[in-house]
C-alpha cells in the first residue's frame, strides 16, 4: 500500500437524501474518506448503509431528485455538481465502475467485444476498430474467458453470468482507470464462480495499478483483499481501520456485533451465535442520537440523545462511539490472529 | 438405529423442456436425477450445493411440490409419492417448509393473522380459536400478538421470515423443509434467525432439512450434510467430518471457495479454483457429472458414472478417486501436474 | 409434538427486540387502505373519474329536465345552432340535440358497461383456467387468443356487423366476443406469474384446495390489473360503437347513440359544425375520463409502487 502522494479520491462531508412522503430521507450523512492510489478501500454494511448510494454519487449515477451534498475531489476535480458531459468522459476512463448484475451493464443487442471496443475508441477517438477490437480480445484473454478470438463477437446473452461479470471487469479496465469501485461484484454468483471472478478482479487491479473500493457485505471478501476496512452503518462510518486491526482488534461494538453474527466455516460443533438483536434502522426513521443505540449491548444515556462523532482510537483506527473509553476488551476466541481452523 | 423419520429413495425429477407452435417436448431438464437420503428424527440434514444443482427441486418434490418422475418419498415408512390426495392433504400438516424469499412468500394482501392462521383453516379449524393461536406462534417466533394485525410490507426481511416460520410450525409438523431460509437476510439478522430455528428445534423435536447454499451457515447448524452437485448427491458425511476430511473434489473445491472472515487465514490459503461453469443441467456430462471441471479427473471418470460408495462409517462419496483423507486437493493436483510434465 | 400454547413453553425463545415495528404507524395500513392513498394523491385519474361521473348523472338525470323528446321532430326549428331554446341545436329533422345526445350517450354508455362487464368476464374465467391449469387447456386457450389477435379486428367487426349489428345489445355482443381475449391475455399471464408465487407454493404446501387458492391468493392478486383492463375495455368500446355506427353498421335508427349521431351529421360539416362536434367531444371526453381513470387504477393497484419506498 502505497501512503505517500495525494489520495486519488477524497470524499468529504457528503451526504446524500432522497425525497419521499416523509419528507427528505439521508441515506449518506457526512461521509468522509481517502482512498490513495494502488490501494484497496472496502466499504462494508448490511442494506440501507447507504454503501452503494455513496458510490452511485461519485459517478452522478443517482436519480436528479436526489440531494447530494459535499464534496469529492478525484485527482483533485471535484465530482459534485460537476457538468454531465465532463462526468461522463471521467466515467468508463479515470474511474470505472463494476456492478452487481452484469447483465444490465451489456446492451444486449451488441457483441461484448463491440462493447468494450466502443468504450476504448470513445474515450480515444485515435485508436482504429480494428485496433480496439484487437485489444478487447486481449482484455477478455486477460480476464480469463476462454477462447476469447471467439468469445469476442459473443453476445452478453451467450455468456454465463460469471463470464458476464469477468468480461465486465475487462470492460472496467480497458483505458487503465485510476479508481476501480466495485459494488457488490460476487454477490449474484456462486462460492466457485465467485473465487474465479474475485481472483480476476485483483489480477485486473495488479495490471493497471488502479485503486479500488470494494463495496460489499461480506466480510470473507473483505478479509481477503482489502487493505484498509471502513464498516458503514446508517449512512455514516462506524469504524475504520487497516484491516487486520479491524477483524482482530474491532472497537466499535457494531463491527464487533458484525464479525461475532456470522458462522464460521471452522467452528465446533454447538457454539451458539451471538446475533445483534433487532434491525437495522430504516432511513426514513433514523433514531436521534447514535443510529446503532436500539441495538447496541453497551448503550449509555448519551447515546439516545445525541449522534457520536468518527473519532482516531489509535494511529489509523477510527470508531464512532461515546463509549470508547468503557467499553470492555474483546474476548471473544474468534478473534484472535490465524483462527483455529484449516 | 431407529427408523429414518424420511427416506428418499433415487428420487428423479425431471422438467421437459417444450417449445414451438405444438408444444413438442424437445428436451429435459434433469433437476433431481436419482437422489437417496435418510433422515432421523430431531436430525438437520444440511443439503448444500450452487445454483442449478438440484437442491430446491429436491426438497419441493419430497412435499410434491413438484412431482417425481420416478422413486420414492418414505415418510414413517409410509410411501408419500403415490398417497391419495385426501392422504397428501393430512400428510401436509406434519411435513411443513419455510421458503427463501421474505418478501414473495407471503400474500401481501393478507394480515400476519391471516396468514399464520391459514394451515389452521385449511385444516378445519375453527376460526375463533385459530386466532387465539396464531398469537402464540408469533410470540414463539419471537414477535407480539399484536403484530398480527398488521401487514407483511410494514416487516423488515427478518421480521417476515419469522412470520413465515410461525406459518410452518402452525400445525405442529414434524419436518421442516427450510429451502434458503436465511440468505436473503442481513448478516446480522441472518444469525437471529438461525439461533431461533435451533431454539425451536429443541422446543418442539423437530426434524430439518436444511437446503441452501452458504457453507458457513450450514456446517453451523447441520449434524449431517450432504453436498449437491447437477441433480446427484456427490458427498454426504458428518458435519465435522465433511469439512475435515472431504473425500470429494467438489466438496474441497467448494469448502477453498468460500472467503472466511479472517485476514490471516483468508491470506494463507492455497485456494483451488475451479475452471468454467456448471454445465447445464439439460445436458449433463457423461461418466461423473463433475469431470468437466474436476482438477483431477482422469479417463475413466468420463466413460462410467461413480457409485455413491462409504467410505468411512456413515460417509458417502461418489467420486473414482476420492481424496485421502488428510491430503488437500492442492496437492493432488500440484502432483499430477508434476506427473503430467 | 409439543403444544406450542403450553404454558411452560411460552417466551422460552426471548422476544426479540421488534425494531422498526415499534415506530410504526398507529392504524396498520391495509393494501386496500394504501391502493385508495395512492389512487387519492392521482390527480389526473381523480379528475377522470369526478368527469365520469358528472357525465353520467348528467346522462341519467338530464332528460327529465330536458322539454324535448328525443325523437320528436319539430319542422319549425330544423338545423338551428344552439340557442336559449335548444342549448346544442337540432337536427334536420328539428330533434332537440340536447336530448339526442343524452340519450344517446346513454346508450353509448351502457354498450361499454355491457362490453366491460362481458369481455373481462369471459376473458378472466377463460385467462385464469389457462394460466392455473397449464398444460394442454393452456395451449389451447393461448393458440385461441393467438387466432383472435391476428385477425385484424375492424374489417371482420365490420363483415359480423352487417350480419348480427342494428340494436345496442347486438352491438355489446359482438363487441364483446371479440375483445374478451384482451382481458384474457392478462389475466392468464397474471395467473402465470402467481402460479408460481412463493406465497401460493406455501398454501399448497399446507394442503389448501384449487379453489381455496385461487380464491382467496390469486384471484385477489389479480384483481387490480383485470379492474385496470375493464375500465380500458370500456374505453375501446365506446370508440368501436361510434366507428361501426358512424360507418352505418352498429346502432341503427330509430334507435341511437353518440355513433350515430356523429353519422347523422356527416352531410351539416360546413353548415352547423357543432352537430358533430357536440357528440364527437363527448366520445372523446368519456373516453379521455376512462383512460385516465385506468391510469390510476394501474399505479394505485400495483403493489410494486409502495408507499415512502
Amino acid at each position: 500500500m502505497t501512503t505517500n502522494g495525494n489520495p486519488v479520491l477524497r470524499v468529504e462531508d457528503l451526504s446524500v437524501a432522497f425525497k419521499t412522503k416523509h419528507g427528505y430521507a439521508e441515506a449518506v450523512r457526512g461521509l468522509s474518506y481517502d482512498v490513495m492510489p494502488g490501494e484497496s478501500v472496502a466499504i462494508v454494511g448490511e442494506s440501507g448503509s447507504g454503501k452503494s448510494v455513496n458510490a452511485l454519487a461519485l459517478l452522478g449515477l443517482l436519480p436528479r431528485t436526489a440531494r447530494i451534498t459535499g464534496s469529492a475531489l478525484f485527482e483533485g476535480e471535484e465530482l459534485i455538481g460537476m457538468d454531465p458531459d465532463t462526468l461522463r468522459k471521467i466515467r468508463g476512463r479515470r474511474i470505472s465502475m463494476i456492478f452487481q448484475d452484469p447483465m444490465t451493464a451489456f446492451n444486449p443487442v451488441f457483441t461484448i467485444g463491440n462493447q468494450i471496443a466502443e468504450i476504448i475508441t470513445i474515450h480515444d477517438s485515435s485508436v482504429s476498430d480494428n485496433e480496439a477490437t484487437k485489444r478487447a480480445t486481449d482484455l477478455l484473454d486477460l480476464v480469463g474467458i476462454p477462447h476469447p478470438e471467439r468469445r469476442v463477437h459473443q453476445y452478453p446473452h451467450e455468456y454465463s453470468g460469471g463470464m458476464r461479470q469477468r468480461a465486465m471487469i475487462a470492460m472496467a479496465i480497458a483505458n487503465s482507470p485510476t479508481l476501480l469501485i466495485a459494488d457488490e461484484p460476487t454477490t449474484a454468483l456462486d462460492v466457485t464462480i465467485q473465487a474465479q471472478v474475485m481472483e480476476t478482479l485483483a489480477a485486473a487491479q495488479e495490471e493497471t495499478g488502479a485503486a479500488m473500493v470494494l463495496i460489499t457485505h461480506d466480510l470473507g471478501l473483505v478479509a481477503g483483499v482489502a487493505d484498509r476496512v471502513q464498516v458503514m452503518y446508517g449512512g455514516r462510518i462506524f469504524e475504520r481501520a487497516e484491516t487486520r486491526e479491524l477483524f482482530y482488534n474491532p472497537i466499535n461494538p457494531y463491527t464487533r456485533g458484525l464479525i461475532q453474527s456470522i458462522p464460521r466455516l471452522n467452528e465446533e460443533r454447538g457454539v451458539r451465535l451471538n446475533p445483534i438483536p433487532g434491525n437495522p434502522p430504516s432511513i426514513i426513521r433514523m433514531p436521534k442520537g447514535c443510529a446503532f443505540s436500539s441495538r447496541c449491548e453497551f448503550r449509555t444515556q448519551v447515546c439516545m440523545d445525541q449522534p457520536a462523532e468518527l473519532e482516531p482510537v489509535t494511529d489509523g483506527h477510527w470508531s464512532r462511539c461515546h463509549n470508547t473509553a468503557t467499553l470492555p476488551p474483546v474476548d471473544d476466541p474468534r478473534l484472535i490472529p490465524g483462527g483455529a481452523g484449516r | 438405529m431407529t427408523e429414518p423419520i424420511l427416506e428418499v429413495e433415487n428420487l428423479v425429477t425431471h422438467f421437459p423442456i417444450k417449445a414451438g407452435f405444438f408444444r413438442r417436448q424437445v428436451g429435459v431438464v434433469h433437476a433431481v436425477d436419482g437422489v437417496s437420503l435418510a433422515v432421523d428424527e430431531r436430525e438437520t440434514l444440511g443439503i448444500v450445493g450452487e445454483s442449478g444443482c438440484g437442491k430446491t427441486t429436491l426438497g419441493r418434490t419430497i412435499l410434491r411440490l413438484e412431482e417425481p418422475t420416478s422413486g420414492r418419498v418414505l415418510y414413517n415408512g409410509e410411501d408419500i409419492t403415490d398417497a391419495s390426495n385426501e392422504r397428501m392433504r393430512d400428510l401436509r400438516a406434519e411435513l411443513q417448509i419455510v421458503f427463501q424469499d421474505p418478501y414473495a412468500s407471503l400474500n401481501p394482501r393478507h394480515s400476519i393473522n391471516d396468514i399464520v392462521a391459514e394451515p389452521l383453516l385449511v385444516h378445519g379449524w375453527d376460526r375463533k380459536k385459530a386466532l387465539d393461536k396464531t398469537g402464540d406462534l408469533l410470540k414463539a417466533v419471537g414477535l407480539l400478538p399484536e403484530h398480527g394485525n398488521r401487514y407483511p410490507h410494514e416487516f423488515s426481511g427478518g421480521q417476515r421470515q419469522r412470520i413465515g416460520i410461525a406459518r410452518a410450525l402452525a400445525l405442529e409438523p414434524a419436518v421442516i423443509i427450510l429451502d434458503e431460509p436465511v440468505s436473503a437476510l442481513d448478516v446480522s439478522v441472518q444469525a437471529q434467525v438461525i439461533n431461533l430455528l435451533e431454539d425451536l428445534q429443541d422446543q418442539h423435536g423437530l426434524t430439518y432439512l436444511f437446503i441452501a447454499h452458504d457453507l458457513s451457515v450450514v456446517r453451523h447448524i447441520s449434524d449431517r450434510i450432504a453436498v449437491m452437485y447437477l441433480g446427484r448427491v456427490a458427498e454426504l458425511a458428518d458435519r465435522d467430518e465433511l469439512y475435515e476430511n472431504p473425500a470429494h473434489p467438489y466438496t474441497h473445491s467448494l469448502l477453498s471457495a468460500v472467503p472466511v472472515a479472517d485476514p490471516d487465514l483468508e491470506r494463507a490459503r492455497n485456494r483451488i479454483v475451479l475452471e468454467g461453469d456448471t454445465p447445464s443441467p439439460s445436458a449433463p456430462p457423461s461418466g461423473c457429472r463433475f469431470r468437466t471441471r474436476c482438477p483431477i479427473a482422469q479417463p475413466l471418470c468420463a466413460e462410467a458414472e461413480p457409485e455413491f460408495t462409504e467410505i468411512s462409517p456413515g460417509h458417502f462419496v461418489a467420486c473414482h478417486y476420492p481424496v485421502p483423507p488428510g491430503q488437500s486437493l492442492v496437492d493432488l493436483v500440484g502432483s499430477s501436474a508434476a506427473a503430467a510434465g | 409434538m409439543t403444544d406450542l400454547a403450553a404454558p411452560e413453553k411460552e417466551a422460552v425463545t426471548p422476544v426479540v427486540d421488534i425494531g422498526e415495528v415499534e415506530g410504526l404507524s398507529e392504524k396498520p395500513e391495509s393494501f386496500g387502505r394504501q391502493a385508495w392513498d395512492r389512487f387519492r394523491r392521482h390527480k389526473v385519474a381523480i379528475a377522470g373519474a369526478v368527469m365520469l361521473v358528472l357525465i353520467i348523472l348528467l346522462f341519467i338525470f338530464a332528460p327529465m329536465f330536458t322539454p324535448y323528446a328525443p325523437d320528436e321532430p319539430n319542422v319549425l326549428e330544423r338545423n338551428q345552432g344552439p340557442s336559449l331554446n335548444h342549448p346544442f341545436g337540432t337536427d334536420d329533422l328539428g330533434r332537440d340535440l340536447m336530448a339526442r345526445v343524452f340519450t344517446g350517450g346513454r346508450v353509448s354508455l351502457l354498450i361499454a358497461f355491457v362490453v366491460s362487464l362481458l369481455a373481462t368476464t369471459l376473458g378472466t374465467l377463460l385467462g385464469a383456467i389457462a394460466g392455473y391449469l397449464g398444460g394442454f387447456t393452456d395451449t389451447a386457450v393461448s393458440q385461441v387468443i393467438n387466432l383472435f389477435l391476428a385477425v385484424p379486428l375492424l374489417p371482420v367487426l365490420l363483415v359480423f356487423a352487417v350480419r348480427f349489428g342494428s340494436n345496442p345489445i347486438s352491438v355489446a355482443l359482438l363487441l364483446s366476443l371479440f375483445l374478451w381475449i384482451r382481458a384474457a391475455r392478462v389475466v392468464r399471464g397474471q395467473f402465470l406469474t402467481l402460479k408460481s408465487m412463493e406465497f401460493v407454493q406455501a398454501a399448497r404446501a399446507m394442503g389448501a384446495k384449487p379453489m381455496r387458492i385461487i380464491g382467496r391468493h390469486v384471484l385477489p392478486n389479480t384483481l387490480g390489473p383485470i379492474l385496470v383492463e375493464a375500465t380500458l375495455l370500456a374505453g375501446l368500446a365506446i370508440i368501436l360503437e361510434s366507428t361501426l355506427s358512424f360507418l352505418g353498421l352498429g346502432v341503427k335508427p330509430p334507435d341511437t347513440s353518440l355513433g350515430v349521431l356523429v353519422d347523422e351529421a356527416k352531410g351539416f360539416i360546413t353548415d352547423r359544425p357543432t352537430r358533430i362536434l357536440i357528440p364527437g367531444s363527448m366520445i372523446t371526453l368519456i373516453v379521455l375520463s376512462i383512460n385516465f381513470l385506468g391510469d390510476g387504477l394501474r399505479d394505485a393497484l400495483d403493489p410494486t409502487s409502495r408507499v415512502g419506498d
